[in-house]
């Protein structure tokens, strides 16, 4: 297996907070890696890093043999590394259809004399971009709700849609944030199968951060845990879920652990 | 479908022009009335041109009347220059003017378009004022362009054709830039620009593209404008007309090109209309009427009055 992404002893403060110290990690191609950790520990911090939206102070991120440490949001992006966010950024007032074909368009290419002009490239790409659309709005099943406006849709549905976002252009690696916040029981169940069955059809490598335990222990291949900034261990799920360092850190007191 | 309707779009706008001419011809439409028609239609492009960067790609520019003056003053000078006087000649010049004006707001926008929401609001607030007091003194670099007094002598070239005409390419190019990817991309940007990074999408140059179109559009109006007037003041540039400009993209609605037509021929014609209605000591009344329609259409419509509701 080869190493789609490395994450190289980065450190990123913010004034006087370490929000992430000197983090390694790596995800091999194909795999799903989750991170967890209490809130606060950094996660979507890593996340921000790994995107460009956030410039890291210190280390460096290696995608595909390719420094990535110092580039803009877009241009990570255009590589293939594809994300969605904690608190859901859908463009709301913009259907179903739309959120999708906006994905699907960025990478089907045509220029702006194309544009103004309607040539025939144009129009080439503009159906060929519909096909892909409505591809994807099936697979995700949100084909019904192709005309709704994203912002008006449950929140299941919402989470779908952004997700369907992220993937329809294929890439290569796809950051999930906290998918499952929010769900009910059902619904998370719903959401695992989903991603299962997405992870087969384009071939995709996940990095996952999530708190449903449920989520996390029957899809990911390794776990990284996060503690203020710091990873503390690593490790396949029932290493994890029996480390004394993580039961202390991650969960705290004995109580909380039968939500494993 | 999209192409029946733009050749139903075609179709009507001859129409309308076949309906004007022969207005025209029989002296149904006097020439008073004729230049209201044309000045209107010079306002629909304009505010096109607001349309695209605010209504479409929400970044809030009260700087917009400052290149309706640019392109106004550049094709002014051009053709003054150059002794143009006919048509022919004029139609190169009405395209330089919108680039004059689309590449001032090139290099304006890179800095500029960084800024959101209020920020970018001053900013452009502030290159709207520079432009006025450029032009108020004007006259210590050329006599021409008069300053304070005011640019005379401007050949009156604007006709019904050649305004009419290049509006309406420029609608139907408008058209096809929103349907296209990139009026998507504009779209995104207004409604999530970090979510639209995160697609790939290059933020500032898509923000770009839609200031220096906009632009652009404005400067072909102020070139269409100048030779409309003959006569240009410093005065016809300022804040007050860029909030005008802003008053027809809110009313006709965000990101509407109909809505935009509409609320053009709205202002234009309540402006000038009730010149006719109104006694003299009420005629400044008139700008009363627009900022009261603008407070109504908020409370009772807020996403303009040709739009259709959506979620906010």
């Amino acid at each position: 297996m080869s190493i789609i992404l490395d994450v190289q002893n980065i450190s990123k403060n913010f004034g006087g907070l370490k929000a992430v110290s000197n983090l390694s990690f790596s995800v091999e191609k194909g795999e799903i890696l989750a991170i967890i950790g209490p809130n606060g520990a950094g996660k979507t911090t890593v996340f921000n890093l790994i995107t460009g939206f956030y410039t890291v102070d210190t280390g460096k991120i290696i995608f595909n043999d390719k420094d990535i440490t110092k580039m803009h949001p877009h241009k990570i992006a255009k590589l293939g590394i594809r994300r969605t966010f904690q608190n859901l950024r859908l463009f709301k007032n913009l259907t179903v259809y739309d959120n999708i074909i906006a994905a699907v368009y960025s990478e089907y290419n045509y220029n702006i004399f194309s544009a103004l002009f309607n040539t025939s490239k144009k129009k080439e790409i503009n159906k060929k971009s519909e096909q892909k659309t409505l591809e994807i709005l099936e697979f995700f099943n949100l084909l019904s709700k192709r005309d709704n406006l994203a912002g008006a849709l449950p929140y299941g549905e919402q989470r779908r849609l952004e997700l369907a976002r992220a993937i329809a252009t294929e890439p290569k690696l796809v950051l999930i944030d906290e998918p499952a916040a929010g769900m009910n029981p059902s619904e998370v169940l719903d959401f695992i199968n989903l991603l299962n069955a997405a992870r087969k059809q384009f071939n995709l490598t996940l990095l996952l951060i999530e708190h449903q335990m449920k989520l996390v222990m029957s899809i990911s291949q390794r776990i990284v845990v996060m503690d203020f900034g710091e990873k503390i261990m690593e490790g396949i799920p029932e290493e994890v879920k029996n480390d004394k360092r993580v039961i202390e850190a991650y969960l705290g007191s004995e109580l909380n652990l039968e939500v494993f | 479908m999209k192409i029946k309707a733009s050749n139903l779009l075609i179709l009507i706008a001859i129409l309308i022009y076949v309906l004007l001419k022969v207005a025209i011809a029989t002296e149904f439409i006097s020439e008073y009335l004729e230049q209201i028609i044309l000045y209107t239609i010079i306002v629909i492009v304009v505010s096109l041109g607001l349309n695209l960067i605010y209504g479409y790609t929400g970044q809030f520019s009260l700087g917009h009347a400052a290149f309706y003056g640019i392109g106004a003053y550049s094709s002014a000078i051009i053709c003054k220059i150059l002794n143009i006087e006919d048509i022919y000649h004029f139609v190169p010049i009405i395209i330089i003017s919108g680039v004059v004006s689309g590449f001032v707001g090139y290099l304006i926008g890179i800095p500029v378009l960084r800024l959101k929401d209020d920020f970018l609001a001053i900013a452009t607030l502030g290159f709207g004022v520079l432009i006025r007091v450029f032009l108020d003194n004007s006259d210590r670099i050329s006599d021409l362009l008069g300053g304070s007094r005011g640019f005379v002598g401007i050949p009156k070239i604007t006709n019904l054709e050649i305004t009419f005409f290049t509006v309406l390419i420029l609608i139907l190019l408008t058209i096809n830039l929103i349907n296209s990817r990139y009026g998507l991309f504009l779209k995104t940007i207004k409604s999530d620009e970090l979510a639209t990074s995160s697609l790939g999408i290059d933020v500032a140059k898509m923000k770009l593209l839609a200031f220096v179109s906009g632009c652009f559009l404005a400067g072909v109006g102020g070139s269409l404008y100048a030779h409309l007037y003959t006569f240009l003041h410093p005065s016809n540039f300022d804040i007050l007309k860029s909030i005008d400009f802003l008053v027809i993209v809110i009313i006709g609605g965000m990101g509407s090109i109909s809505g935009t037509v509409i609320a053009s021929i709205l202002w234009v014609g309540l402006i000038e209309g009730l010149r006719n209605f109104l006694p003299t000591e009420w005629m400044d009344f008139r700008w009363v009427i627009i900022p009261v329609l603008l407070i109504i259409t908020m409370m009772l419509k807020p996403e303009g009055l040709f739009v259709k509701r959506s979620v906010r």
